[in-house]
């Protein structure tokens, strides 16, 4: 007996000494590839990437470069603020109420600016976003309400504190929400301005369709939130739209004398007004 | 030695967010003037960068409009070199080649997505300077 449990003792301490050993190799082969991965971290710099949404203004702007008129009937009316009981809810209606905000402003429409700068400094505020502007600018609105640029600058202090304090109290869902409310609305307005038959609408529609470049930001900054229910939604809509967008030009030779409007599909045009209707309708009731 | 843990902890949570606003704070008043006549969109891009770091940025832009890229560093560090081209990496400018400026202008005949990367200049010695601190990249438009 006692030579069984010696044998299997020494058995035991070969055994380990192999394992001790096939261990420091798999230590050094370790030791190896952290040493290339430094070396090829010094040798390549660390690369951060971030993909950017266009902001309202910016397409606001771009509505508003095309010579369409301002209807007020587009605008999210004030009135169904008190429906926005969530955060979530409310995130979604900030981006709303900006894109709103900016169209009417650019359009010199300053009494609706002075409304909806209020509505989104609540709605701002209702979520615990502090000091979205400066009060002396705000005097200085007030004393001068017809200032078209200051309205603007304004409206970039709500969306950029609105947005960056959001993320930094790591709510990025509702932070994104926000852009993506913002974006949807700029895109509702453009979509419900345009009347494909009129010749004079052409520029509008190339701005409408040239958002497709649009959608790789929207797509990266969705689907770093997909997990969150609101959001899955509108990620799974943004994939249709984007479906909407790439067979809306037609994949035919372009012959030279050929403008940009005869490539249109008018049919897939209207199904992605009626879609960014659809997405806006989801997100603001 | 819980509640030292907790305070610490408090402390690190608190100085992240410091550091986030303060580079909010320098985006606003040192970058967002260098913008000039052109309005500001209402995004803003703003790192903590370290030299061993290089940040790339990917935005559309559209035709009919004018912009303005202003990328800005805090002053204690070294110069940035930013460049942008398209997607088929085209390079469309270097501030390289214009004695390391901290803004460009341009408006393009198509819409297109650009893709704006930066870092710190290599040539710049680093014994002076910090090694890190904040970068913004704001854009603006032509109302």
């Amino acid at each position: 007996m006692r030579k069984i449990i010696w044998s299997l003792c020494i058995l035991l301490l070969f055994n380990s000494c192999n394992l001790f050993s096939s261990k420091n190799k798999e230590q050094v082969s370790e030791g190896d590839l952290l040493e290339n991965q430094l070396m090829k971290e010094n040798s390549e710099k660390i690369k951060r990437i971030f993909f950017i949404l266009p902001s309202p203004i910016e397409i606001s702007l771009l509505i508003k470069k095309t010579g369409v008129h301002f209807r007020e009937d587009l605008l999210n009316k004030t009135e169904n603020l008190a429906g926005y009981s969530t955060s979530p809810s409310r995130a979604i209606a900030l981006g709303v109420y900006c894109a709103d905000l900016s169209y009417a402003s650019l359009n010199e429409q300053y009494q609706i600016s002075m409304e909806y700068i209020n509505v989104s400094r609540n709605l701002a505020e209702s979520l615990g976003v502090l000091r979205t502007v400066e009060q002396d600018k705000v005097r200085l609105l007030e004393n001068n309400v017809t200032n078209k640029e200051l309205i603007v600058d304004i409206i970039s202090e709500i969306y950029m504190e609105s947005n960056e304090q959001l993320r930094e109290q790591d709510r990025y869902s509702l932070a994104t929400l926000m852009l993506i409310g913002g974006w949807v609305e700029s895109m509702y307005i453009a979509t419900q301005s345009v009347n494909p038959r009129d010749k004079s609408h052409h520029e509008l529609i190339k701005q409408i369709l040239d958002q497709k470049l649009s959608l790789e930001s929207i797509k990266a900054v969705l689907r770093d939130n997909q997990s969150n229910p609101v959001i899955k939604p509108i990620y799974l809509d943004i994939l249709q739209l984007e479906k909407l967008f790439e067979i809306s030009i037609k994949n035919t030779d372009k012959k030279e004398d050929e403008e940009f409007i005869d490539s249109v599909d008018g049919l897939v045009f209207v199904q992605l007004i009626a879609k960014v209707g659809d997405i806006r309708e989801y997100l603001v009731h | 030695m819980k509640y030292y843990l907790l305070s610490t902890l408090f402390v690190f949570v608190v100085s992240i967010q410091v550091g986030t606003s303060q580079c909010r704070d320098f985006a606003k008043t040192n970058c967002k003037p260098k913008l000039e006549n052109y309005v500001h969109d209402g995004n803003y891009n703003g790192v903590f960068l370290n030299q061993q770091e290089e940040v790339e940025l990917h935005k559309a832009f559209f035709t009919g409009q004018e912009y303005r890229i202003v990328v800005g560093g805090e002053e204690h560090m070294p110069k940035i070199h930013f460049k942008i081209t398209d997607s088929d990496q085209n390079l469309i400018f270097d501030n390289e080649e214009s004695n390391y400026i901290d803004h460009f202008d341009f408006e393009l005949d198509e819409a297109k997505t650009l893709v704006i990367s930066l870092d710190f200049i290599k040539e710049e010695p680093t014994g002076l300077k910090l090694e890190s601190g904040c970068v913004s990249i704001l854009f603006g438009m032509k109302l």
